[in-house]
């Protein structure tokens, strides 16, 4: 198990990432009490546990910033754009304190009495007492408090302690907001020799008289919600109920709380006539009217009841924290498990065993059931990363002067845990040229006709076994001749060179190219696209640009769902195998002697009525020994174009998975890994797009 | 760190185990175990907690679940400064027979030096 400070740090991360969006949102809808409420409560858990785990000097800036948001929660403060940045700034800081704590750059501590003293600042002063020296910050209105009395019943899971919540701190902070009577039940602690003394078998009952709002007694518990099951009742409201000093009967309290039940109270009343047996008796009230009545209370009570346990159901926990090296673990070991089954199947087919050969298929059928399943665990929405670039844009937009909204689309697709992390650098760069070098500035769009502010559109689709991000601006568009110029000035092409609109729009992609007239901070270094590119094909994806002067421009990046298992074509080359991921194969011809004779020498080869260019492998990896009369050329689709394989034989579709090469063959060209076949034998997985920009760099 | 010591019964004085330190969760296997082997051979045993410095609910639990199994237990002193406050704030001292509670009966620990009145 992770020690409870990694619990901490991890929820807090996690906390800070929906802390930011939600101030974001914040920004765009100041008067929507949900979101500062979520603000609140983010800032109310990272005090609390941070506290409860001793991360005092979070806990205590964190107070601070909280306090302000309790303050705007009560209306007694208004959200405005300098008070979301004030507190996007305290939220940054509250990460590099976090940073800090597992090893990060030391924090900037100016900076945070810096902080500070600027909520602080916000905070009215109440008398005698400096604003920050108060325990609660919040400032009680001058009007009269409507108290109310909860019934809290707080049952911990047994775990609870282990994960380093101490549930008397949650008892003390509810003894902070009134009047409270605290009792443990101690009825299922088990005898000595059963005891687990690492876990708590009591529950509470907690009886509380506040003015507080029924929020303030959930946000006790917000931070440990997994760890616990917690009913709140209301069971007295001095406005609702009146001053009537009469109150429930015994036995109501007690089946209301779950502890008598109706038939044992009915048991012992029986010897008693019932209310409206007496009422009958004495003829003040019809047998109908008491039959009625007894009708509306029963109805009423059963969807009380049902409403109540809706809510109930609500609060269980659907989802459970699973550390993410257990789960790449668990993906490694289902590789391995792949790897096996493919050498059972490959022996069972070799005994022509009708026995073994059903076992194979049935572990075969289980192992891509596993396969699946476990893939699909590391599965993340790729609006986890969506939302870290609304805050890049705002802040870049408001660097550069400039009026930018940011959209979002299918941020419900997802994709696999590692990718969307090594996709974020990528993204970001994207991004970061969109707003530098696509979108204009207000004043050049209103002369250009468009609208001041410019958007950004950030959409992702599922598309077959990968994922197509689209990144849209509608800013200036790519200038075909600047491009061109600058691509001939830096000998990248030949000045009569005649190229597509689309070569030209790829050679942005190219190493030390720019356009851009001057060197920002943000972007025009001119090592961003070729780095960008770089980093997709690393994800077996790849990436293409199209642009309209004027108008915008769509870069679209194509990803595999997942980098650990994929789909692939299995080929040999000599006595070697070698593996094509299925995603590039579009289909797979031969090549005969007569067919390489046809070409004059070229490596091109006809597929219906189009001439293919084709990469001969076998001269690419020096194999030697003569190939087979007829060969086969695999047919793959590389950022728009085809381009062929030629290979001995092609033996079918394989489950690869891709292990990493070693520190000594990282840096081969045209390999991205290798995999273990069912013989035990290694085969290398072809790096498609690399080995083109081999052959192309070649020609 | 806990430290606990098993005094054999010397005279009037019952077997007694000293417990000393942090009576909390990181050390409570080590608590339970010096307890279980203690009452295994002493039912009677008194648990003194004078020297505990920090205590939490799992010792409280430990200590109710060791008296529900040997009700002979007693845990003294009745008015630790470290245990008290624990009872209090855990909501123990409202079950009938805790030594900080009105009532003495089915007590939850005894503890001989209290004040008549109480357990």
């Amino acid at each position: 198990m992770s020690s409870p400070h990694d619990a901490f740090r991890e929820e807090a991360y996690e906390l800070l990432t929906a802390l930011e969006n939600s101030l974001l949102e914040l920004e765009e809808c100041p008067g929507d009490r949900e979101i500062v409420g979520a603000v609140f409560r983010a800032m109310h858990t990272i005090k609390g546990s941070g506290a409860m785990f001793g991360f005092d000097d979070i806990s205590s800036f964190t107070h601070d910033v909280e306090t302000v948001f309790d303050l705007v929660r009560n209306d007694e403060l208004e959200v405005t754009g300098p008070l979301v940045s004030l507190s996007l700034a305290a939220r940054d800081q509250i990460k590099a304190m976090l940073d800090v704590t597992c090893g990060g750059d030391p924090c900037d501590s100016a900076r945070t009495e810096e902080l500070r003293s600027a909520f602080r600042a916000l905070i009215p002063a109440t008398e005698g007492a400096p604003p920050a020296a108060s325990a609660s910050a919040k400032v009680e209105k001058a009007a009269v408090v409507r108290e109310r009395t909860y019934r809290i019943r707080f049952y911990p899971n047994r775990g609870i302690a282990l994960s380093g919540t101490n549930p008397l701190c949650l008892l003390k902070e509810l003894r902070e907001l009134g009047k409270c009577q605290v009792i443990a039940h101690m009825d299922d602690v088990p005898p000595l020799a059963e005891l687990n003394p690492e876990q708590i078998y009591a529950c509470w009952d907690v009886i509380l008289t506040t003015g507080k709002e029924l929020d303030a007694i959930k946000d006790v518990f917000i931070f440990v919600e997994d760890e616990c099951r917690i009913q709140i009742d209301l069971i007295d409201d001095e406005e609702l109920l009146g001053n009537d000093s009469s109150y429930k009967k015994l036995g109501d309290i007690l089946i209301e709380r779950g502890d008598l039940t109706p038939e044992a109270l009915r048991e012992i009343l029986r010897q008693q006539k019932r209310v409206g047996e007496m009422l009958i008796a004495a003829k003040v009230v019809s047998p109908s009217k008491v039959a009625s009545a007894l009708a509306e209370q029963q109805q009423v009570k059963e969807i009380r009841s049902r409403q109540q346990q809706k809510q109930q159901g609500g609060g269980d926990a659907a989802s459970i924290r699973v550390p993410a090296d257990r789960l790449d673990r668990l993906v490694d070991l289902v590789g391995e498990m792949v790897t096996i089954q493919s050498r059972l199947s490959q022996i069972s087919l070799g005994r022509e065993d009708a026995e073994l050969i059903s076992i194979a298929e049935e572990v075969e059928r289980l192992t891509a059931e596993l396969r699946d399943n476990t893939l699909n665990i590391r599965m993340l929405p790729i609006g986890t990363t969506f939302s870290k670039f609304k805050r890049l844009v705002r802040d870049l937009s408001q660097e550069l002067g400039k009026e930018i909204e940011l959209t979002t689309a299918g941020a419900d697709t997802e994709l696999d845990k590692t990718v969307i992390e090594k996709l974020n650098d990528p993204l970001v760069h994207i991004i970061r040229n969109s707003i530098d070098h696509g979108i204009e500035a207000p004043e050049k769009r209103e002369a250009a006709g468009k609208k001041r502010q410019g958007t950004i559109r950030l959409a992702a689709i599922h598309s077959g076994d990968s994922v197509i991000i689209e990144i849209v601006d509608d800013g200036a568009g790519l200038n075909e001749e600047a491009i061109r110029r600058k691509a001939v000035e830096k000998g990248l092409i030949g000045e009569q060179e005649q190229l597509s609109r689309q070569e030209i729009f790829q050679l942005i992609f190219a190493a030390g190219f720019s356009t851009a007239q001057k060197v920002t901070g943000v972007s025009g270094r001119g090592v961003g696209m070729d780095v960008v590119k770089r980093a997709i094909e690393s994800l077996r994806g790849s990436i293409d640009i199209d642009s309209t002067a004027g108008k915008g421009t769509i870069i679209r990046v194509r990803i595999p769902l997942t980098l650990a298992i994929i789909d692939s074509l299995l080929v040999t080359i000599g006595e070697d195998c070698y593996v094509i991921p299925l995603s590039v194969v579009e289909e797979c011809i031969e090549l005969t002697r007569a067919d390489v004779a046809q070409a004059h020498g070229r490596n091109l080869v006809r597929v219906r009525d189009r001439l293919v260019p084709y990469v001969y492998l076998r001269d690419e990896f020096a194999i030697a020994d003569e190939p087979p009369e007829i060969e086969q050329v695999v047919v793959t689709a590389v950022n728009g174009n085809q381009v062929g394989f030629v290979v001995d034989r092609v033996i079918g579709e394989h489950q690869t998975v891709i292990k990493s090469l070693g520190r000594m063959y990282r840096d081969v060209q045209g390999l991205s890994g290798a995999t273990i076949l069912g013989d035990g034998k290694v085969a290398l997985i072809l790096d498609i797009p690399q080995l083109v920009q081999r052959a192309e760099q070649a020609a | 760190m806990l430290e606990s010591t098993l005094l054999a019964p010397d005279g009037a004085r019952p077997a007694t185990l000293r417990v000393s330190g942090q009576a909390v969760i990181a050390f409570i296997l080590q608590f339970k175990s010096a307890l279980e082997a203690a009452l295994q051979t002493y039912p009677d045993l008194h648990v003194d907690c004078a020297g505990v410095t920090e205590a939490d609910f799992s010792c409280m639990q430990l200590l109710w679940s060791a008296h529900q199994s040997h009700s002979g237990m007693r845990v003294t002193p009745a008015s630790c400064e470290v245990l008290g406050p624990v009872i209090l704030a855990s909501g123990l001292d409202r079950i009938d027979g805790c030594c900080m509670a009105d009532h003495s009966d089915d007590r939850f620990w005894s503890c001989p030096d209290a004040s008549p009145g109480k357990v």
